[in-house]
């Protein structure tokens, strides 16, 4: 991780991989912990297009909380 | 011969569990079927039955397209807590991958964001507005 102190983006950042090669700054939030664009990439995954999504789960009940 | 149905692996990343569970008391009911589920569901893996797509837009204004969740503990009929998972695709094909873990329902006065809460915070960078 890494702290930038500049006034327009102080905070801490994990340094992630990009798939260009390249590296980027994800922010540290305090509260929950990474993101989910963070998440998938630590797992070699990307999000399923809806299309997926429904091919797969589609047959699966929906949540009724929230 | 029967056929057991197939089961899916989840993944947990290390930071975000953390984040949820390691908050929580040591002793506390929460914390013990966070840990068994994540045991369990990295171990054999989950069924789909024991799985529901998230609403897309919740009443409380979570946005989780594209999520799943089970209710826990899976072997109980009283089932306060949730487990939310996020379906990705990688070089193996599917991946279900750990997004939070948190009450369904919380009290409102106790201003805790639910499981729902913090799975549409990770998605979305902010917390939910009605």
């Amino acid at each position: 991780m890494v702290t930038l102190d500049d006034p327009d983006f102080a905070g801490t950042y994990t340094v992630e991989p990009h798939s260009d090669g390249t590296l980027i700054l994800e922010p540290v939030d305090d509260d929950v912990g990474p993101f989910a664009a963070t998440l998938l990439r630590r797992a070699g995954a990307r999000a399923l297009t809806p299309e997926e999504f429904s091919e797969r789960f589609g047959d699966l009940p929906t949540d009724d909380e929230g | 011969m029967t056929r057991r149905a197939a089961r899916r692996r989840a993944r947990f990343d290390a930071d975000a569990f953390e984040s949820d569970v390691g908050r929580l008391r040591a002793d506390s009911r929460a914390r013990r079927v966070a840990e068994e589920a994540r045991a369990a569901f990295t171990g054999e893996g989950l069924e789909r039955t024991e799985l529901v797509r998230c609403a897309a837009e919740g009443r409380d204004g979570t946005r989780l397209a594209g999520c799943l969740k089970a209710y826990l503990p899976l072997e109980e009929s009283e089932r306060p807590f949730r487990m939310v998972l996020i379906a990705g695709g990688g070089e193996a094909g599917l991946e279900l991958v750990y997004l939070a873990f948190g009450v369904g329902d919380q009290p409102r006065a106790s201003h805790a964001p639910s499981a729902d809460a913090i799975a549409h915070r990770r998605l979305h960078g902010r917390w939910p507005s009605l």
